[in-house]
């Protein structure tokens, strides 16, 4: 946990102070329990933020591994703006 | 880490001090348990201000941490002029010559403690941050409070942060590291092991530190590894259990030989502020505060002492008003456990569903012959076994009253578990260890509870 937690840390500074982030769910496996336990260690680093399980916020972490690979749709409009050595990523899309 | 250190003791020892002065401390018969009590009420009372500062808009930042230090410097200085001249002595002898049977309980208990202190120092240095629901719910919130002051009410919005918990051991966490200035993984750790520490100090002082029963009950009560290995958790279920036994310590349910000096209103007013810290603390302390209310009711009308439960009452108001504020003002809705059950017919067919049931104890019957730990399985059986012995005996009355609140406890615990919409064998499963854990110290301190034909020392 502590070096998830470090990693998803990485990610803060290019992330607005406070409300909601989306986080990409696995493509697949989304509820096993390494899934569950990044989307949680996401939230736990970046608090006060609200990181909610899905797409369609202005942010979107995209952690190591949870895109399909080839391009996820879920991610159309959404373009990389940061990302860590650890493989996580944030993806903005214009604001609205 | 020194400074948060500083934010812990000033409100347990302005506590003590003013229980000193409002001579409250000879209510609980014992040093010891007078200071398990001030740390009680004291952790309880900072979060509380914690929690009151955020709500009117404040943050936890240099400016509270000096307006916090100044409010329990002030106090401890007007309680310690109050008291001065004042012998702190409580009622009771000197220690008693030792025996050889003394000195062996007490190096195996000292043996045991050791080796139960090393459990949550290994599992720091391997979890820095705790246990899943310490980083997932309780020191999570501590983050929103700490880093958002006013804006901590976001983490509502978090399903698995279990937002309908109030919010003590996260406001606790949050106002320590306050005082450290940075989010220092050791002081939900140490603000743990001091819930730990209070919670042995409480059995051994309400059992009398000169008696060989308090030694073999402080052994007993730390010895399996769950205790330790939940201490080190950083969760909510061990200050919810030092709550719960600091309650049932304080109602005058003691031997006739042991009331020398003994004050039924200081002791009452103590009980309900612990009792409320117990619902100030997790939602399952308000099943607690209900239950040991009924029970403060029938004894003060069974023995004609209608005003014991304004006593009691005075204790508790300003936890429960803090409750009340976050319950009205915060909390968005019911807890997830129990979706769905509004209805009558819903309520009933989960209760009365025999699959349900047949899992529940099942999975409960297995949970518990392993409770303990590995060296330490078929504990709770024994000790259980030992307090409903203790209870059936004429003289039991202290263990009859422990063990019937315990048992009140576990049935909402079951109630829980039928109700929840969850599958009813993950949710024992991932439960039943914390939850037992706050009904331990309850049913190892009936096992050794003085019987009302006991000689008390002071008596």
């Amino acid at each position: 946990m502590a070096r998830l937690e470090a990693e998803f840390r990485a990610l803060a500074p290019d992330l607005p102070p406070f409300g909601e982030v989306g986080y990409l769910e696995r493509y697949e496996g989304g509820g096993s329990v390494d899934a569950v336990r990044a989307h949680y260690a996401a939230q736990y680093a970046l608090a006060p933020r609200v990181i909610v399980g899905r797409t369609g916020q202005e942010f979107v972490i995209v952690a190591e591994g949870t895109e399909r690979p080839g391009g996820d749709p879920r991610l159309r409009g959404y373009f990389r703006v940061a990302g860590t050595p650890a493989g996580h990523r944030i993806f903005r899309r214009p604001a609205p | 880490m020194i400074q948060a250190l500083i934010g812990l003791a000033l409100p347990i020892a302005a506590v003590w001090a003013a229980f000193r002065a409002a001579r409250l401390g000879e209510a609980a018969h014992s040093r010891l348990l007078t200071l398990a009590l001030a740390s009680c009420v004291g952790i309880g009372a900072s979060s509380a201000l914690t929690f009151a500062t955020l709500m009117l808009g404040g943050r936890l930042n240099t400016a509270f941490v000096v307006r916090d230090a100044l409010t329990w410097i002030l106090l401890l200085l007007v309680s310690l002029w109050l008291a001065r001249g004042r012998s702190p002595n409580v009622p009771g002898d000197a220690f008693p010559p030792a025996t050889p049977v003394d000195w062996l309980l007490r190096t195996a208990f000292l043996a045991v403690f050791v080796m139960a202190c090393a459990v949550p120092l290994i599992e720091y240095s391997v979890s820095p941050h705790g246990q899943w629901d310490a980083w997932a719910i309780w020191n999570q919130k501590a983050r929103f409070m700490f880093r958002a002051g006013p804006r901590w009410i976001d983490s509502m919005a978090i399903p698995w942060s279990q937002p309908s918990h109030p919010p003590l051991v996260a406001a606790s966490v949050a106002r320590l590291w306050a005082y450290a200035g940075r989010e220092l993984t050791v002081v939900p750790a140490m603000l743990s092991a001091a819930f730990a520490v209070s919670m042995l100090t409480v059995v051994m002082g309400a059992l009398d530190v000169r008696r060989q029963r308090a030694w073999v009950a402080g052994t007993i009560l730390i010895a399996p590894l769950t205790f330790s290995h939940l201490a080190s958790a950083q969760t909510a279920d061990l200050p919810l259990g030092l709550f719960l036994i600091a309650t049932l310590v304080m109602l005058p349910m003691r031997p006739a030989a042991w009331r020398m000096g003994f004050q039924t209103s200081a002791s009452l007013w103590l009980a309900g502020a612990t009792a409320s810290l117990a619902a100030w603390t997790k939602n399952e302390g308000v099943v607690f505060f209900a239950a040991s209310t009924a029970l403060v009711i029938w004894s003060a009308f069974r023995h004609g002492r209608p005003r014991d439960i304004f006593w009691w009452a005075i204790g508790a108001v300003p936890f429960l008003a803090a409750l009340a504020w976050f319950k009205l003002g915060v909390v968005p809705e019911a807890p997830d456990y129990l979706e769905g059950a509004t209805t009558l017919s819903t309520i009933t067919a989960r209760l009365f569903d025999a699959k349900r049931q047949a899992v529940l104890w099942e999975t409960i019957w297995s949970l518990a012959s392993r409770w303990g730990g590995p060296a330490a399985a078929g504990s709770l059986f024994v000790v259980l076994a030992v307090a409903i012995a203790t209870a059936f005996r004429r003289t039991g009355r202290i263990a009859r009253g422990f063990l019937a609140v315990a048992a009140v406890m576990a049935a909402g615990y079951c109630t829980v578990y039928l109700l929840t919409p969850y599958d009813v064998a993950w949710l024992v499963l991932t439960t039943f260890d914390r939850l037992t854990l706050q009904l331990w110290p309850l049913i190892v301190f009936a096992a050794y509870a003085p019987t009302d034909d006991a000689k008390g020392v002071a008596g």
